[in-house]
C-alpha cells in the first residue's frame, strides 16, 4: 500500500480514498459526488490529450482534471 | 387548495431520466438527452387522473442540495422553499449508491416522499437483483420500479402519489449522525427555534444540519433573522471543512451499509459502455475519430438534403407562375409572387438541412457520445481558457444558438458561462445554413462543400480566439475545475431522435410562416412604394435605406441590395435570403434566385464569400440578443456581444473581400 | 490470456482482413485525392479502367476516414495479439463506424441519385453511379458480415 495523489496513478489502478485536500466548494461537490475517505476509487483512462483524467467510482464514470486529482490522496489496493 | 390537486416535483440526478418520466406523464414533449444537465430549467405539466388534478414539476438535476451551478439552484429552491405535496426522487437503479446520497438529504427535508426507481431494463439488463421491498422498508418510503423511457410503472407511480397524499402526518426522518456533530446540531437547533417564523417554514433540525454543512444558501436565508449573529459566532467557532467532510463522510457510510442488503450483484463490470470508450477516448485514434464523426454529420446535412430541396423548390417555382398567371390585379400578384413566394420560398427550400442537422444533433446527444466530446476537447478549451462543458453548449450551437446559450447554465463558474454565452453566437447555427448554401451553391458550384465547412471551422476559430481574448482581459482568472460525470452509452432511438427533429425543425417552418412572412411582407412594400416606383428600384424605400446604409458595406463589397438584406436579417437570419429572394423577384419568371445572383455584375464570388463571412458573424437574430440579455442579466454584456460581433464580421470581411480583389 | 480461442483467433483474422482493406483503400484513394487536387494526374473513374472505377472519387476526407477505420481495426488487432482481449472493443467500433460511414455514403448516393431523377427524369445523364459508389460502401460489406455474425456476442457484452 502506498500513499499517493490520484493523479500519480497508471489507468487500471484501484485505490482508496484517504483524504480530500482541495477546498470551499470544489471540495463540497467533489464529496457530493461520492469522493468521500474510504471510497474506492479506479483509475480508467486518461484523455486523448493527456488531461482530464476518467476514473470509476460508486459505479459511475467521472472525469476531472490533474489539478484537482493532485488534492485527492489515495491509498493503492493491492 | 383544493383536495384533489397535488403538487409534484420530480428531482433526482442528473442524467437519471427527470425529463422522461415527465413527458410520459403529462403527455408533454420537453428536451430528453443522454448527458448531464439537458433541462436546466423548472417546467409544469398537469396530469388528470383519477379525479386528481396533478401538477407535476421537472426540475433540473443535482447530485445534492448544495447547489454550485444555477440550474441546481433552481432545482433545490423549488424542493426547499415551494413545498410540493410529494417529492419523487427518480434514483437511476444502475446507480444506486450515489444515488441516495440526494435521498438522504431529502429525507432530513421531511417532505412526503417517493422514489422510482427508473432505468430498471437497463439494471435487470446487467443482471442486477434488487429488492424492491427491503429498500422500502429500510429508507420507509414507497418505492416504485419505472422504465420511463418504456411507459411502463407510471400508473403505479401516480397511485402511489395519490396514497401518499392522503397520509396524514409526516415526520422528516433523521440520520444519526454521532455525538460529537449531534451535540452541535442540538446547540443550533435550539438557538434557531427563538425565530418561531423559520421554525414555522423549516424543520429545524434540517437547518441545524445545513448550517453545519457549511451551506451558505442557508446561511443567506437566515441572514435577516434575529438569530443569525450568534449562528454565526457558533459556526466561526468550528471549523466547518471537517464538519461537512464527517456529515458526507456519515451518509455515505449509512448507504454503504443499507445497499449491499437492496442490492445483489450490483457492482461494476466491463460493460459495452466501456469498451466503446475504450476506443473513442483512445490516445491516438479518440480526436481523429471525433473528427470523422463531425464530418460525416456535416457531409450528410448537405448533401443528402439535396433532393428534397429541389422538390420544395419546384414546388415554389410553381406557385410563384401561378400567381403570376392567375392573380389580378398586377401589385397583388407582385406581393403574392415577389413578396410572399419569393421570400418564403427561398426560406423554406433550406428546412430540409435544418431537419437533418437536428436529426444529427439528436443521435449525438441521446448517444452519450456528448459528454465524451467535452471530455476529449476540455484540455484544448483549457488553453484558451474555458472548460469541456463550454463545448456542450456550442455544439449545440449549431443547431440553435438560444438554447445553447441556456444549456450554459450548468456550468458552475461565472467567469466561464459569461465567456461561453460570448462566444457562442459565433457558432453558426442553422438558421444561417441557407445563406451558405445559396451562396457557396450559386458561386463556389463545385467546392461548395469545401467553402461551406471552411465557414463552419472560421465560426469555431473566431468563438475560440474570442474566448481567450476576453479571458485574458475582461474576464481574467483562472478557469474553473472540470468535473463530469459521463453517463454510458445508449442507442439512440429513431422514435426520439425524430421527435427532436420535428420538434425543432417544425419551429423554423413556424418562423418562416410568421416572421420571415412578416419580413417578406414588409420587405416587399418598401420595395413598391411609395406609389408609382419601379418595383425594387433605387427611388422606392428600400432603395433609399439601402443607399443610405450602403457606405458603411460597401468596403466589403456589398451592393445596396445585400446592404438592406443584412440590416433586416437582425430580426432573423433567414431574411437575408428571404429578402434577396423578394428584391431580385424570385416569383416573377421561372429562373430561381441563383440564377438572378448570377446574373448580377455586383456579385462576385469574392462578394459571396466576403457576404458569408459576414453573416456568420454578425448578431444572429433578436431572438438571440434576447436570451443574452435574459442569461447575463447585463445590458452591457448584451451590447458589448451585438457590437463585438457586428465590429469582428466586418473586419473579417473586409479582410477577405480587400484581400481577395488584390488577388486577382 | 495467453492462449487465444479459436473465437478471438477468427477475430484476428477479420481484424487484419477489414484492417489491411480499409489502409489500402484509404491510401489509394488518398494519392489519387491527392494528385487530382493538385492537377498531377487526375483519375476519372472509366478511363483508368478498374482502379479507377474503385477509388476514382476524388475525396480527400474520405480517404483519411479509410485510413482512420483501417487503423482501428489494426490497433484491436494489435491490443489481441499482446493477449488484451479488450482489443475486441477495437473490431467492435471499428464494425460501428465503419457501417456508419457505408451509411452516410449510401444516403448520400440515394440522395444524388433522386435528385438527378427529380431535375432530369429517368434517363439519369445527370448522375454517375461510379461516382457515388465511394470505397466506404463496398468494403462496409465486410464489417457488415462481421456484425451480422457477432452480433448476439457484442449484445451479451453488457453482462
Ligand atoms: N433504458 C432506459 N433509458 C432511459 C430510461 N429513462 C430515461 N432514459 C434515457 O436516459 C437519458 C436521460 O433522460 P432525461 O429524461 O433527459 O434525464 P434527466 O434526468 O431529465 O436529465 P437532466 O435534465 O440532464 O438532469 C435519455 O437518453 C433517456 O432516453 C429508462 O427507464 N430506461
Ligand atoms: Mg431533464
Amino acid at each position: 500500500m502506498v500513499e499517493c495523489t490520484l493523479n500519480d496513478l497508471r489507468p487500471g489502478i484501484k485505490a482508496r480514498i484517504i483524504k480530500v485536500l482541495a477546498k470551499g466548494t470544489v471540495r463540497r461537490k467533489l464529496m457530493d459526488m461520492g469522493m468521500v475517505p474510504g471510497s474506492e476509487i479506479e483509475v480508467v483512462r486518461t484523455a486523448p490529450l493527456g488531461d482530464p483524467i476518467e476514473f470509476r467510482i460508486k459505479g459511475y464514470s467521472l472525469s476531472m482534471r490533474k489539478q484537482e486529482a493532485v488534492n485527492i490522496v489515495v491509498e493503492t489496493i493491492a | 387548495m383544493a383536495d384533489n390537486r397535488i403538487r409534484v416535483a420530480l428531482t433526482g440526478n442528473p442524467n437519471v431520466g427527470k425529463t422522461t418520466l415527465f413527458n410520459v406523464i403529462t403527455g408533454s414533449r420537453q428536451h430528453v438527452g443522454n448527458w448531464p444537465g439537458v433541462t436546466v430549467e423548472k417546467k409544469s405539466g398537469l396530469k388528470i387522473y383519477k379525479g386528481y388534478e396533478i401538477e407535476v414539476i421537472d426540475l433540473p438535476g443535482t447530485y445534492s442540495l448544495t447547489a454550485y451551478s444555477l440550474d441546481e439552484v433552481v432545482a433545490r429552491d423549488f424542493i426547499v422553499d415551494e413545498k410540493p405535496d410529494v417529492v419523487v426522487q427518480i434514483v437511476d437503479a444502475t446507480n444506486i449508491e450515489r444515488n441516495l446520497y440526494l435521498t438522504t438529504q431529502l429525507m432530513e427535508l421531511g417532505s412526503k416522499m417517493i422514489i422510482a426507481l427508473n432505468m430498471y431494463d437497463l439494471a435487470e439488463e446487467r443482471g442486477d437483483k434488487l429488492h424492491v421491498e427491503k429498500m422500502e422498508k429500510i429508507l420507509a418510503m414507497p418505492v416504485v420500479r419505472t422504465i420511463a423511457s418504456d411507459n411502463v410503472g407510471i400508473s403505479e407511480l401516480l397511485d402511489t402519489v395519490i396514497a401518499e397524499k392522503q397520509k396524514e402526518n409526516h415526520h422528516a426522518r433523521e440520520i444519526g449522525y454521532g455525538d460529537e456533530i449531534e451535540s452541535r446540531i442540538i446547540e443550533v437547533e435550539k438557538v434557531l427555534s427563538q425565530d418561531k417564523e423559520l421554525a414555522s417554514r423549516y424543520p429545524l433540525r434540517w437547518l441545524a444540519v445545513r448550517l453545519l454543512d457549511g451551506d451558505e444558501n442557508i446561511l443567506r436565508k437566515i441572514a435577516g433573522s434575529g438569530i443569525a449573529q450568534e449562528i454565526k459566532s457558533i459556526l466561526s467557532s468550528l471549523d466547518i471543512e471537517v464538519y461537512e467532510a464527517l456529515m458526507a463522510d456519515k451518509r455515505y457510510e449509512i448507504i454503504s451499509a443499507m445497499f449491499p442488503q437492496m442490492c445483489e450483484r450490483c457492482m461494476t463490470r466491463m460493460t459495452t459502455s466501456d469498451m466503446i470508450d475504450r476506443v473513442m477516448t483512445n490516445k491516438y485514434l479518440g480526436i481523429p475519430i471525433f473528427l470523422a464523426l463531425m464530418w460525416g454529420a456535416f457531409e450528410l446535412t448537405f448533401s443528402f438534403a439535396n433532393p428534397f430541396m429541389t422538390i420544395i423548390e419546384m414546388i415554389f417555382i410553381w406557385l410563384g407562375e401561378m400567381a403570376a398567371v392567375h392573380i389580378h390585379p398586377d401589385w397583388l400578384a407582385s406581393l403574392v409572387g415577389e413578396g410572399i413566394i419569393g421570400g418564403v420560398g427561398s426560406v423554406f427550400s433550406f428546412i430540409p438541412n435544418i431537419f437533418i442537422l437536428f436529426f444529427l444533433l439528436s443521435m449525438l446527444e441521446d448517444s452519450g457520445y456528448l459528454a465524451r466530446a467535452a471530455f476529449i476537447v476540455d484540455r484544448v478549451m483549457y488553453k484558451i481558457g474555458l472548460q469541456g462543458k463550454s463545448f456542450i453548449p456550442m455544439l449545440l450551437g449549431f443547431g440553435c444558438n438560444v438554447p445553447a446559450i441556456m444549456a450554459t447554465r450548468s456550468i458552475e463558474d461565472r467567469m466561464d458561462r459569461m465567456a461561453t454565452i460570448m462566444v457562442v453566437p459565433f457558432i453558426s447555427c442553422g438558421a444561417r445554413l441557407p445563406i451558405y448554401i445559396l451562396f457557396a451553391g450559386t458561386f463556389f458550384s463545385k467546392n461548395a462543400g469545401t467553402v461551406i465547412f471552411c465557414i463552419y471551422l472560421l465560426g469555431i476559430l473566431v468563438a475560440v480566439a474570442s474566448a481567450k481574448l476576453l479571458r485574458t482581459t475582461t474576464l481574467k482568472g483562472h478557469p474553473a475545475p472540470f468535473i463530469l460525470e459521463l453517463p454510458p452509452y445508449r442507442v439512440p432511438t429513431l422514435k426520439n431522435s425524430i421527435r427532436h427533429m420535428w420538434d425543432n425543425g417544425s419551429m423554423y417552418i413556424r418562423k418562416a410562416g410568421t416572421i420571415i412572412l412578416g419580413g417578406s411582407v414588409v420587405i416587399w412594400l418598401l420595395a413598391a412604394l411609395p406609389w408609382g416606383v419601379e418595383y425594387g428600384s433605387e427611388v422606392s424605400f428600400i432603395g433609399i435605406i439601402g443607399h443610405a446604409i450602403q457606405p458603411l458595406l460597401g468596403p466589403l463589397g456589398f451592393d445596396w441590395k445585400i446592404s438592406v438584406s443584412l440590416l433586416f436579417g437582425f430580426v432573423a437570419k433567414e431574411i437575408v435570403v428571404a429578402s434577396l429572394g423578394v428584391l431580385y423577384g424570385v416569383g416573377d419568371d421561372h429562373f430561381a434566385l441563383t440564377d438572378s445572383l448570377l446574373a448580377d455584375p455586383n456579385m462576385y464570388s469574392i462578394t459571396a464569400l466576403s457576404l458569408m463571412v459576414f453573416s456568420l458573424l454578425y448578431m444572429p437574430c433578436v431572438a438571440v440578443v434576447g436570451i443574452i440579455k435574459k442569461e447575463t442579466g447585463s445590458w452591457k454584456w448584451t451590447a458589448f456581444s451585438v457590437a463585438y460581433g457586428l465590429v469582428v464580421a466586418w473586419l473579417l470581411a473586409f479582410v477577405v473581400f480587400q484581400g481577395g480583389k488584390l488577388l486577382y | 490470456m495467453e492462449q487465444y480461442s479459436s473465437r478471438s483467433k477468427e477475430k484476428m483474422f477479420f481484424a487484419f482482413l477489414a484492417g489491411f482493406l480499409y489502409l489500402l483503400a484509404g491510401s489509394i484513394q488518398f494519392v489519387f485525392s491527392l494528385s487530382t487536387m493538385l492537377g498531377l494526374f487526375p483519375v476519372i473513374s472509366f478511363e483508368n479502367g478498374l482502379i479507377g472505377i474503385f477509388f476514382a472519387p476524388s475525396d480527400l476526407i474520405g480517404s483519411l476516414i479509410l485510413v482512420l477505420i483501417g487503423s482501428i481495426f489494426i490497433y484491436g488487432l494489435t491490443e489481441l495479439r499482446t493477449g488484451l482481449n479488450e482489443g475486441i472493443a477495437y473490431i467492435y467500433v471499428g464494425i460501428l463506424i465503419s457501417l456508419l460511414f457505408a451509411t452516410v455514403y449510401v444516403l448520400v448516393m440515394a440522395g444524388n441519385w433522386m435528385d438527378s431523377f427529380l431535375l432530369n427524369g429517368p434517363e439519369t445523364n445527370g448522375w454517375d453511379l461510379l461516382y457515388d459508389l465511394r470505397p466506404a460502401i463496398y468494403l462496409g460489406i465486410l464489417p457488415l458480415c462481421g456484425y451480422l455474425i457477432w452480433r448476439k456476442e457484442f449484445r451479451a457484452m453488457n453482462k
